[in-house]
């Protein structure tokens, strides 16, 4: 069924369930890059809802697979020794009543629950990965005259970690040091986004080029892009620029 | 020469999308094969799976929708089998997405083949490694940075008895010596959603256990302040790490073909930005200042 | 006992008792009991989070259904949004999530769905880079700088043309996006901090489903 192992080995030979696989992801790929003409499409709309609708019927699916084998899978086979899992799958029941008008309230008790463990979770262990052990991350050795490479380095980290915290210091008015820490602070801020914006494009980049390799390669997936994509390009030039009320009906 | 700086400030930004399509699709299918040097950091991460040892169980995490897939690949197409290439390993697969489980079939189905006598999941050989013998599935865990929290709080019991496809797994943790979180020796987490920072929290933080993390290129700085402060062991950076990975663990691939397209495209964005330079103080600033 | 429940104080009360069986085991040898509460807890998060997902199909039903059935512009995408979703469920409920009918959808729809929607992005940065990044002043010659090393280091392209750009790139990654990665890393690390002593005092009951009422002053 899944065109994918076909694909790889370059076969030629798909079955119908491939080609169709293939032929409606490359229609859902189009069909969201439609957006990029600037108009405002039927398309795009069709890929769009259809995308959605299906991730949320995925996550229920995989969600309640989930708690049927972990959870009443167990409660199940032995309820004496599993008894504090049927609490917990109570209070999981209890969330489904937030969306019950009349006894919504009930929900706030698993959710104060899961709030509760989920700070304090997070909180007791950010502590030390967040703030002790970046604080003694940055705490280098800048006078090493054998490596004046690296004492250097180590001397701009920390001039840039200072300098970009006083930045955010919105508290007190910044003036003398603190103003001038916050300047070069502002400063080393702004081409640190550079970077971040350069690796940050890589990473879409990547995605791109991975969304292509798939539309394009092997041969078959090259002849069915190119067909959906002429098909949607002409389609949406000739209702922009010859139906436009058309247009206008087929887009939410 | 004032109409060539107008035309340069005002492109249509449907030019540069139609640029990328034309650019990236002739690349792709015609690459060039560019020379690629390989950072200190992915040379780290190859070397923490290169020294593992006979006995050794490794956690891999698939921290991977369909969103990232395509940038992630690379990097568990090829850490994934590295891994598995290790003698007397023994792996466990996790993941805290959904679609998660749907990665981890596809890349143990590009790695390994069926086992003798069986034609579906989980039933594959990788690198000799067998189901249920070597390595086990234990899938989709809800609850994202809760997920690994549990795990770490209680590992069996959070995992249960059974595998993702329902196979008894209690004989072969046990027979593995896996009982808690300090059981599991190595960790790689394959990041979209920036799982690391729970890994380091829940896991390096009370048990010190270690952590390579290849990432998508949006969650790379998280990692990059991890791997300085030394909480993480290697990192392997969007698909320019992966490329890197490639090469030097000799399972190439797409990551690496498509290295000449990712320069083809970064080299356009630079001319784009100049362009818009030129533009602009040939045409727009003379315009403001009029 | 309705009224009890509705209470901020018994709200507030459950946030603290499961705060201290969090926080008291991970920071002070515990007996038992303490420890297995603790597991209880974080497991039970884990369950409770997986029902708060079935949330979300009720709210996308209702609001697509009365788009539906009040005929608003653009309802048969409605229609196709939870007809899909519904017929998901049904065949992955009752045949399982490897059913034919359900990977087909998986990855015919919501799987090269996923992939393209952030793929898209890199569109919009680049036309948006081309548009922007203009030098106008310091700062944004700065930004220019910060991100052409870095584009050139990440293309082999341009570590093969120029060299000695390389280097610079990976050491602005390295150290300067570092140093403000690990600052933003810090701030956030102390706004959680906040947060949880907030939540503990009864300050953030927002989060728990509670709306805060505006107090006379």
């Amino acid at each position: 069924m899944d065109g994918r192992e076909g694909r790889r080995r370059g076969d030629v030979n798909l079955d119908i369930g491939s080609l169709m696989v293939i032929l409606l992801s490359t229609a859902i790929t189009f069909g969201l890059f439609s957006i990029l003409t600037g108009v405002d499409n039927p398309f795009f709309a069709w890929a769009e809802n259809i995308y959605v609708g299906g991730a949320v019927g995925m996550t229920i699916v995989v969600s309640f697979t989930w708690i049927v084998s972990n959870l009443i899978q167990k409660i199940v086979s032995n309820p004496s020794a599993n008894w504090p899992l049927i609490i917990s799958f109570i209070l999981g029941l209890m969330m489904l009543l937030r969306v019950h008008p009349k006894y919504s309230y009930l929900a706030r008790i698993p959710i104060s629950i899961a709030t509760g463990v989920g700070v304090a979770v997070s909180t007791r262990a950010i502590i030390f990965s967040g703030l002790l052990y970046q604080i003694r991350a940055t705490i280098l050795p800048i006078f090493d005259w054998r490596d004046p490479a690296t004492a250097f380095t180590n001397l701009m980290i920390v001039v840039f970690v200072i300098t970009i915290l006083t930045f955010f210091v919105y508290t007190t008015e910044l003036k003398g040091p603190l103003k001038v820490s916050s300047g070069i602070g502002r400063l080393a801020l702004f081409a640190s986004f550079g970077a971040l914006f350069a690796q940050t494009y890589m990473g879409r980049l990547g995605l791109f080029l991975g969304r292509m390799e798939t539309l394009l390669i092997p041969e078959t997936n090259f002849k069915i892009s190119v067909i959906v994509a002429l098909f949607m390009l002409i389609t949406i030039i000739v209702l922009k620029n010859y139906y436009p009320e058309t247009l206008k009906k087929l887009v939410p | 020469m004032s109409n060539l700086f107008k035309i340069f400030a005002s492109i249509d930004r449907r030019v540069w999308h139609l640029l990328t399509f034309i650019l990236v699709g002739t690349t792709l299918l015609r690459p060039i094969g560019l020379p690629l040097k390989v950072s200190p950091e992915v040379k780290k991460a190859y070397e923490v799976i290169d020294s593992l040892k006979s006995g050794d169980v490794v956690l891999i995490n698939f921290d991977i929708a369909a969103f990232g897939w395509d940038e992630i690949k690379g990097s568990a197409l090829s850490m994934v089998p590295h891994i598995f290439s290790k003698e007397g390993v023994k792996v466990i697969f996790f993941t805290d997405q959904d679609q998660g489980y749907i990665f981890i079939e596809r890349t143990i189905a590009e790695i390994g083949r069926p086992m003798p006598g069986y034609d579906r999941f989980p039933w594959y050989e990788i690198h000799g490694k067998k189901y249920l013998q070597d390595y086990i599935n234990i899938g989709f865990i809800p609850g994202f940075d809760k997920a690994i929290a549990a795990l770490a709080q209680d590992f069996r019991g959070t995992v249960g008895r059974n595998d993702w496809y329902g196979n008894n797994i209690e004989k072969w943790l046990d027979d593995n010596g896996i009982k808690s979180a300090k059981d599991i020796d190595l960790i790689l987490t394959l990041d979209c959603a920036g799982a690391q920072s729970y890994w380091v929290s829940y896991w390096y933080i009370p048990y010190k256990t270690r952590i390579l993390n290849a990432m998508i290129g949006v969650s790379a700085p998280g990692s990059i302040v991890n791997y300085n402060a030394g909480m993480l062991e290697g990192i392997v950076i969007s698909i320019r790490g992966a490329a890197e990975y490639q090469y030097l663990s000799k399972y190439y691939g797409m990551a690496l073909v498509s290295m000449d397209a990712f320069s083809i495209i970064q080299f356009m964005l630079i001319i784009a930005i100049l362009i818009g330079n030129i533009g602009y103080y040939g045409w727009e600033r003379r315009q403001e200042k009029r | 006992m309705s009224s009890v429940i509705r209470s901020r104080e018994f709200l507030l009360a459950i946030i603290i008792a499961v705060s201290f069986f969090i926080y008291f085991p991970y920071f002070i040898e515990s007996p038992k009991p303490i420890t297995d509460i603790e597991s209880w807890l974080v497991s039970t998060t884990v369950v409770i989070a997986s029902f708060a997902v079935m949330v979300s199909l009720y709210t996308m039903t209702r609001r697509e259904v009365m788009r539906v059935t009040k005929r608003v512009k653009g309802w048969p995408y409605s229609l196709l949004m939870i007809g899909l979703a519904w017929f998901m469920i049904i065949v992955g409920v009752t045949l399982g999530k490897d059913a034919v009918a359900f990977r087909f959808c998986a990855d015919s729809f919501i799987l090269p769905g996923d992939a393209t929607i952030y793929a898209i992005l890199v569109f919009y940065m680049t036309s948006a880079a081309a548009r922007t990044f203009k030098v106008r002043d310091l700062e944004s010659l700065l930004l220019l700088l910060g991100a052409f090393f870095v584009l050139m280091q990440q293309a082999p392209l341009g570590e093969y043309l120029f060299p000695w750009f390389g280097p610079i790139g990976s050491w602005l990654v390295n150290n300067l996006a570092m140093a403000a990665s690990r600052v933003f890393t810090i701030s956030a690390t102390l706004g959680g901090i906040v947060l949880a002593i907030r939540l503990l005092a009864g300050k953030e009951m927002a989060m728990v489903g509670l709306i805060a009422r505006r107090e006379k002053d």
